[in-house]
């Protein structure tokens, strides 16, 4: 270790480093406090060794101009008093000086002390490069982190873009929804689409869990009830026989398809429940079949609202399962509301599940708004009973007005 | 939420209390699996002090359901009434076999 000496009479500065030498120190040698401070500001030297009392500026001086000047490393300081001079050595330390020794030097105790500033300047060492360490790992974790959210958020982007678009009816049809997802990625999932000219067709699923995985399933399922793609789909087949027409499935063989195909095994346990109806625009009739689903609530335009609570199981739980529908006969005005136990499960700052029965009150509630407005009032409903805090569970609702 | 776990002969005994959810599901599911796998077929699941259970969590007791299907055994369940009422809300009271207490629920077992 190098170390600089400071002090104005050139005999003790002779002594002290011939002393430090045959400890094996390299040493520099200065004679006042501007030269060493130069020294120190350079970088050469992290140990110094100043006298007291010199022309041109004292120990207190030099601590104080070293401390102030925040140096990347620290400087281990000792002065150097006379025997008698309490006073400085509480002036030193108290201006920064780290240890202190008295004259005339005993040269063995000047030695420990020094043993010891080398073993804080160590831990200083080790301390620093933790501290490097660290914030480089910080670093990468925030970049991560960004790269991560970034790619979430994109990914959130595309489900919203899977939603339903509110501002076109669809044989006379309208929808509109609201969709929170609990993180940035939902594992709720609905749609309404044409099937032909006289038939639309919607759904709502609640993929188990929430976050990415079921957000995963969530995407799949949408892709695969999509009624535009060519040949048959889990929505539509082809008529074997001529003049071999697309004919639209029924609600509950759709529903047993995909609980044929997405059977919960050891890898993948999330299953999922959903809500499947064919609206027969002609007959004015709409086909419901619900699988493990909170019961959809039907708003009569001239009656009370009332649950829809013949379903089955939820899909993907047991193969071969029967799935029934029940048909509705809608009137103008009516309004059918479906949604998700993120809904009825929402909890209250108290602890209070939201529950159906308050959800249905909600939905009674708004009776003769428009369905923008119905949306918005459902959604400042359940707002402001589960408060300030983020929801738990993914929270869906869509309404379909005829 | 806390899992203890029991054994009565040749019953194992799961006992879950707090709130069942997304957060708990990966432990018990494991804890679940490796009963199933290692035991004699008669596993109980007991949720009489479960305050809350989500779809994560129902869809572990579903799985633990399979698996123990597979190797001819038997899970059975006591519910507390909040579960018992998330539970019936998607249908699955149909498919598991529940048990008023924990007593009944070991007769049950230990006869079978």
């Amino acid at each position: 270790m190098r170390i600089l000496i400071v002090d104005d009479d050139r005999v003790t500065r002779m002594v002290i480093e011939r002393s430090l030498q045959r400890y094996g120190y390299e040493t520099l040698t200065v004679d006042n406090i501007n030269a060493a401070l130069e020294l120190v500001l350079k970088g050469v030297v992290q140990f110094v060794i100043t006298d007291w009392l010199m022309p041109g500026g004292n120990g207190t001086m030099l601590c104080e101009q070293i401390r102030n000047a925040n140096l990347p490393s620290y400087i281990y300081i000792i002065i150097v008093t006379a025997l008698e001079d309490s006073q400085s050595v509480v002036e030193g330390m108290d201006a920064g000086a780290d240890d202190f020794i008295r004259k005339p030097i005993q040269f063995d105790e000047l030695h420990a002390r020094i043993r010891a500033g080398e073993r804080i300047l160590q831990l200083e060492q080790e301390l620093q490069e933790n501290n490097l360490r660290l914030s480089e790992t910080t670093n990468q974790l925030l970049a991560a982190n960004e790269t991560i959210n970034h790619d979430l958020k994109m990914a959130a982007t595309m489900q919203r873009s899977l939603l339903p678009n509110t501002s076109a009816q669809i044989q006379g049809i309208a929808i509109d929804w609201l969709f929170h997802p609990s993180t940035h990625l939902s594992g709720d999932i609905f749609n309404f689409f044409p099937l032909d000219k006289h038939h639309c067709g919607f759904y709502i699923i609640d993929v188990a869990g929430h976050g990415i995985a079921s957000a995963m399933q969530s995407f799949t399922l949408s892709r695969l009830l999509s009624p535009d793609t060519q040949g048959g789909n889990y929505l539509k087949y082809r008529s074997p026989e001529a003049p071999f027409q697309k004919i639209i499935q029924s609600a509950p063989a759709v529903i047993a398809a995909l609980n044929h195909q997405f059977q919960t095994d050891e890898t993948n346990i999330l299953y999922f429940t959903m809500v499947y109806g064919v609206i027969d625009t002609q007959a004015k009739t709409i086909e419901l079949c619900q699988a493990g689903h909170p019961s959809s609530l039907y708003l009569h335009h001239n009656d009370a609202a009332e649950f829809i609570d013949e379903g089955g199981l939820a899909v993907g739980i047991i193969d071969g399962v029967d799935y029934h529908s029940v048909l509705l006969h809608y009137q103008p005005g009516d309004r059918l509301f479906l949604y998700s136990d993120g809904i009825t499960e929402c909890e209250s700052a108290d602890g209070e599940m939201f529950g159906s029965e308050r959800l249905r009150r909600s939905v009674e509630k708004t009776r003769g708004l428009s369905i923008a407005e119905t949306i918005h009032s459902l959604d400042l409903d359940i707002r402001t009973w589960r408060g300030s805090v983020g929801f738990d569970d993914d929270i869906s609702l869509l309404v379909l007005a005829t | 939420m806390v899992i203890n776990e029991q054994k009565h002969d040749d019953i194992d005994i799961v006992v879950l209390s707090g709130r069942f959810v997304m957060a708990d599901a990966p432990e018990v599911r494991e804890r679940l699996k490796t009963l199933v796998e290692a035991g004699q077929g008669k596993l109980l699941v007991n949720m009489e002090s479960v305050t809350f259970i989500d779809s994560s969590a129902c869809a572990v007791l579903i799985s633990a359901f399979k698996a123990m299907q597979l190797k001819t055994g038997r899970l059975v369940l006591v519910n507390s009434p909040i579960v018992q009422s998330l539970i019936e809300l998607t249908r699955l009271h149909t498919v598991f076999e529940i048990m008023p207490n924990a007593e009944a629920a070991i007769a049950a077992l230990a006869a079978g």
